[in-house]
């Protein structure tokens, strides 16, 4: 494992920081938005389920949480086109992230555009779900802790 | 921008491998039939304009990182007494 850090970023939100290659990201066709961008680091928040995941080259960044604890059931099929892009040879190499919104301080996460991973070599892509019953707006609610 | 008319079951093709084919004309809605291989995603164009929408919201919160990562912070410590 090559632990030595091979970028630094300086984000106006979150300071400077380094990242190391475990943490870059390639999106080949950029998020949605930002086609330009290709390259971001995952970086874990605190001890939690979030990630931020901060673009190499510019002051742009997304709140990230695993599609497991975003909703319940929620799974979907990953299009060709994606499984193409990432050269995904198996379903274990992939993991789903959906991004976080705050409206209002509420927090919603966006589970018809979800981020698509491939874990061996760091592909990534925002897959879009072409299905009404997946909102872009999911209230992220939790039941009060007993 | 390539304009070409078409009658109703005229198609056209693109790139040797993408069939459009108009299927319906009702007053302002036409209905298009799309034959594409598997790879390529057919999508509405409003459809990906409200995902860029929702994106560029949520790419600029970056600047309001500290009621952000209070509220994450609070939401973390409600998941992971869930997770126990």
């Amino acid at each position: 494992m090559n632990k030595q850090s091979v970028r630094v970023v300086e984000s106006e939100a979150y300071g400077k920081f380094e990242v190391d290659e475990e943490q870059i990201y390639h999106f080949p066709k950029g998020i949605i938005g930002f086609d330009d961008l290709h390259e971001y680091a995952m970086i874990q928040v605190e001890e939690g389920p979030f990630h931020v995941l901060h673009a190499l080259d510019a002051q742009l960044s997304f709140i990230l949480l695993p599609a497991s604890l975003a909703a319940d059931n929620y799974g979907f099929h990953i299009g060709q086109n994606v499984i193409d892009l990432l050269e995904i040879a198996k379903p274990d190499q992939v993991m789903t992230f959906v991004i976080v919104n705050v409206v209002d301080n509420q927090l919603y996460v966006n589970l018809k555009a979800p981020i698509i991973i491939n874990t061996i070599n760091h592909k990534a892509a925002q897959h879009i779900i072409d299905d009404a019953s997946y909102p872009l707006r999911h209230p992220l609610s939790f039941k009060e802790g007993s | 921008m390539l304009i070409l008319k078409r009658k109703l079951g005229e198609s056209i093709i693109i790139d040797d491998q993408i069939e459009v084919q108009v299927v319906s004309v009702e007053g302002e809605t036409v209905k298009l039939g799309i034959s594409a291989p598997q790879h390529i995603q057919i999508l509405r164009k409003e459809l990906v304009e409200s995902i860029l929408q929702e994106n560029k919201k949520a790419g600029s919160q970056m600047l309001d990182q500290a009621a952000l990562l209070q509220l994450l912070h609070n939401v973390n410590k409600t998941i992971s007494k869930e997770g126990k």
